[in-house]
């Protein structure tokens, strides 16, 4: 009779871990753990829950703040052992940086302000008139009127 | 009481590296502010327009939406000047049509160029116009109005640093 597939769940690590497996089943999983990186790193896991949650027992205090802290204590930990790049932290941080790039640095420098500053006009033709650009990329036009001045 | 931090260079690199990333794509930005050396170029084109012909002349196709604002119908491109200028220091441009401009170096503040502008007509200068202003690194503006034959001159500047 061909031998039943042996599946290492997260509730056979979790039993593994705690010590609530016979003998034969203890070496089924030693096998399957060696066997599968993965899963040797759940068991991990389990391993710093564990640590941390000794921790908790220890500061003694059964308050409900106490209890909050320990657990945001307990998710900082399982977050760090994610990695980097499904962090949503992560994807968060980099966007924030690539939108700030956008809006004050152009990617391909095709976009050039030409904004201009004025502090003061001095002028005597008849009269004197700001043409403002439309656009960030459009020029300021100063038009100076001066009927009847034709020169040759 | 048993710390269980998580050792530091993982802890700092999901911060580091966008942080990283970010200053990248700064410095071409800051760029500008670090290149100023107390001089800058300016060059002028000295445009004519007038009702002439039509069209704008090739070279001036950067400045084509800006000067179909106006109403003439052809700008030809007559001459192009450009000088380097000093921190404190002008420079004179005699125009056709007995035009001239000064330009004068003030400075660099708030990360662009401050240039004085003069432009008068005539020797006596009974035609003029001053103005202070400051333009980005690599900008361009104009001044129009000054009459030539049956059109106007148009100026534009550009500074670089």
């Amino acid at each position: 009779m061909a031998e039943d597939k042996f599946e290492l769940t997260e509730e056979i690590i979790q039993r593994y871990y705690d010590g609530e497996v016979d003998s034969r089943q203890r070496s089924r999983i030693e096998q399957a753990l060696a066997a599968d990186s993965a899963s040797e790193e759940k068991l991990a896991r389990y391993g710093r829950v564990s640590e941390l949650m000794q921790l908790v027992g220890e500061t003694g205090e059964a308050d409900e703040l106490t209890a909050q802290r320990n657990w945001k204590k307990v998710s900082r930990s399982l977050e760090e052992t994610r990695p980097l790049l499904r962090r949503p932290r992560f994807w968060v941080s980099v966007a924030a940086a690539a939108a700030f790039w956008l809006l004050f640095y152009s990617p391909f420098g095709k976009i050039q302000s030409n904004e201009l500053v004025i502090e003061s006009i001095d002028c005597t033709y008849a009269s004197f008139m700001l043409i403002q650009p439309e656009a960030e990329t459009g020029r300021t036009i100063i038009w100076l009127s001066d009927p009847g001045g034709s020169q040759q | 009481m048993k710390q269980n931090n998580p050792p530091l260079p993982r802890a700092c690199i999901s911060s580091f590296f966008p942080t990283l990333l970010f200053m990248l794509f700064l410095c071409p930005y800051s760029a500008h502010s670090q290149q100023w050396q107390g001089q800058c170029e300016i060059t002028i084109r000295e445009i004519v327009a007038d009702n002439s012909e039509t069209g704008v002349a090739a070279e001036l196709e950067d400045l084509e939406k800006d000067l179909k604002k106006l109403t003439y119908s052809a700008y030809r491109l007559e001459h192009t000047y450009s000088r380097t200028v000093r921190q404190g220091e002008t420079r004179q441009f005699d125009l056709m049509g007995d035009n001239h401009v000064s330009v004068t170096l003030d400075g660099y503040e708030e990360g662009k160029i401050k240039l004085k502008v003069k432009i008068s007509t005539g020797e006596s200068g009974k035609r003029a116009f001053e103005s202070t202003m400051r333009i980005v690194a690599g900008g361009t503006f104009l001044i129009a109005g000054p009459t030539y034959m049956e059109g106007v001159l148009i100026l534009a500047f550009t500074a670089k640093l």
